[in-house]
């Protein structure tokens, strides 16, 4: 069973993701913070994450998560869309960057994407 | 550059001799001139002024001043000044302009205004919306109610087996974040209201600015009433507490008086009216600290030295540098002063501009003594200036009020009082220049909008559209 952190401080977002990721069978946990990610990034194989978190913020968080030795893949959800965060979030090599508001089936497209990769 | 700004009068002779139903020819033999030569004035072919002037507008029985308005100058001036600020530059016949007909001139200066409050506030918002946190946070609010709401609506339809708890959920995720969206939605608007409502103020200054400058800052009627109440404000207390005193005698004696001064003017709002009622007002109180004759007595006396001046009057030194702007009695050989306030961010929050001298709307040159002023607090700095090949005095110093709460830091401005140099020699400051050594003298702007130094080291950006 694939591993998905989901790193999201809205609930309502992050149980809406929870829905979709326990429907196409996978395993999902949610943090609402950056601290709490860091701790768990080893030990999953996507993490859903947003870039404006308490604690840590979803840059440092990314970053860590190219640290390891077995990295796991990383799809940036947030609403922050400028240009600039994305190319910083491109140089630090995150695997897919989606802004929202986005649709159930195209961020879901992209995960089927991702983990196929994987 | 000031450029001369004189309208042309030819078509108010004309106009005025018509409307007396007087012919070309009857009007030059009364007046002692030829039919041709006539004509040619009211061409605007030759200039006309002083006797001949008085005679034509004595025999039409009009005031020789009905071919010619203050506020006709003040349009061309204004015209002059949207030119300059032109990077192709503008036309030079902004008198001739306003003669043809002074509601266009006013729409163009209308128009003008308001587009720099769109740049302004185009400006601001962009400023907005890229980095204040306030709208920072409004744009990521509402991207997550619209993602929580569109994530939830869309589970609803895409899944109909699901639980009724789960389905619960959603619906009411979809009911919550409606709500918080509603909110954030109103507050943002109520954001944007408010900055709304700053760009009107900016507007109603503008246009009291420039009813203060129609009248020279000088009330004549003010004066007179002034005189007639007969107060005077002891001496001792601080001066913001003697202004607020005189601020009082004049409210309540005064009322009716400065309602009525304001009768028939055309301010476009209510906030403006309120404005200029308050600059009368303000203008009363300080006229009854600083009685006309013997303030202008004493000016001359102390060669319009401000600090001596306060000392006599108990008044500071702003309340004595902006009576100075207002000692403007026609008929009498008065030096000519403008005066600025502006704040340590630049910000113009007081101008009273002279024909000779006008002053910026929003930051004045950088290399203006006034912002000097900040970093000498307790001294008054003066300079000469040269702006564009004209040459004025300055006289600038920074003062500090104290805050109406404790909790408050105190405010800060630094006021100015500009004069053409051709006065400096009446002034105590003007002494320090007499050698008008060319190394006594600042070139500069007036603003860097409109100066066309390219190679000023302190330019903060390119001259508009540069």
């Amino acid at each position: 069973m694939t591993r998905v952190l989901v790193v999201e401080d809205e609930p309502h977002i992050a149980e809406a993701l929870v829905f979709l990721l326990e429907r196409e069978g996978h395993d999902a946990t949610v943090v609402t913070d950056g601290e709490k990610a860091l701790e768990l990034l080893s030990s999953h194989d996507l993490v859903m994450l947003d870039i404006m978190l308490p604690g840590r913020s979803g840059f440092e968080v990314a970053a860590a998560a190219r640290t390891h030795d077995k990295p796991p893949k990383v799809c940036v959800l947030t609403a922050k869309g400028q240009t600039a965060d994305r190319e910083r979030m491109a140089a630090i090599g995150v695997d897919a960057f989606i802004t929202k508001p986005f649709s159930n089936k195209a961020l879901m497209e992209t995960v089927r994407d991702l983990l196929a990769a994987s | 550059m000031t450029i001369a700004t004189r309208v042309p009068i030819g078509d108010r002779i004309r106009a005025q001799r018509r409307s007396a139903g007087v012919t070309q020819r009857a009007l030059a033999s009364a007046v002692g001139v030829s039919p041709a030569y006539l004509s040619l004035i009211e061409s605007d072919k030759r200039q006309i002024g002083g006797r001949l002037l008085n005679r034509i507008a004595e025999h039409l029985g009009v005031p020789a001043d009905a071919f010619t308005a203050v506020s006709d100058d003040r349009l061309a001036a204004d015209l002059n000044e949207v030119a300059r600020t032109l990077p192709e530059g503008g036309p030079q016949n902004a008198a001739e302009f306003v003669a043809f007909s002074t509601d266009w001139a006013n729409l163009v200066l209308t128009l003008h205004a308001r587009m720099l409050t769109a740049e302004a506030r185009a400006y601001r918002l962009a400023d907005r919306f890229g980095r204040d946190p306030q709208w920072t946070s409004f744009a990521h609010d509402i991207l997550s109610r619209i993602t929580s709401i569109r994530s939830a609506a869309e589970i609803l339809n895409d899944f109909s087996h699901m639980g009724d708890a789960q389905r619960q959920r959603f619906t009411d995720t979809v009911v919550d974040e409606s709500a918080r969206l509603t909110d954030v939605a109103r507050d943002m608007i109520a954001a944007l209201q408010s900055a709304t409502a700053v760009d009107a103020a900016g507007a109603d200054v503008r246009e009291v600015d420039a009813y203060l400058q129609d009248h020279a800052n000088h009330f004549p009627a003010i004066e007179a009433e002034v005189e007639a109440l007969n107060t005077a404000i002891p001496l001792g207390g601080s001066p913001s507490q003697r202004f607020a005193a005189a601020r009082a005698a004049v409210e309540a004696g005064m009322t009716d008086m400065l309602d009525n001064e304001l009768v028939g003017t055309a301010f476009r709002t209510e906030g403006a009216l309120k404005r200029a009622r308050g600059a009368l007002s303000r203008y009363a109180a300080s006229a009854l600290l600083m009685p006309y004759d013997p303030f202008r007595d004493k000016a001359i006396a102390l060669r319009y030295d401000v600090e001596e001046l306060g000392r006599a009057f108990g008044v500071s030194f702003e309340q004595v540098a902006h009576r100075l702007a207002t000692l403007a009695r026609p008929g009498e050989d008065n030096v000519p002063f403008a005066f600025l306030r502006v704040d340590p961010a630049g910000t113009v929050s007081k101008r009273l501009s002279t024909p000779a001298l006008r002053l910026p709307l929003f930051g004045a040159c950088p290399l203006w003594v006034v912002y000097d002023a900040f970093s000498q607090p307790g001294r008054t700095l003066s300079q000469m200036v040269d702006l564009d090949g004209e040459r004025f005095l300055f006289v600038a110093r920074a003062l500090e009020k104290a805050p109406r709460h404790q909790a408050q830091p105190a405010t800060r401005f630094a006021v100015m009082l500009g004069v053409e140099a051709a006065f400096a020699d009446r002034l105590v400051y003007g002494d320090a220049f007499v050698a008008e050594r060319d190394s006594l003298i600042t070139r500069a702007g007036y603003e860097c909008l409109s100066c066309r130094r390219e190679r000023c080291a302190q330019r903060a950006h390119g001259a508009c559209g540069v």
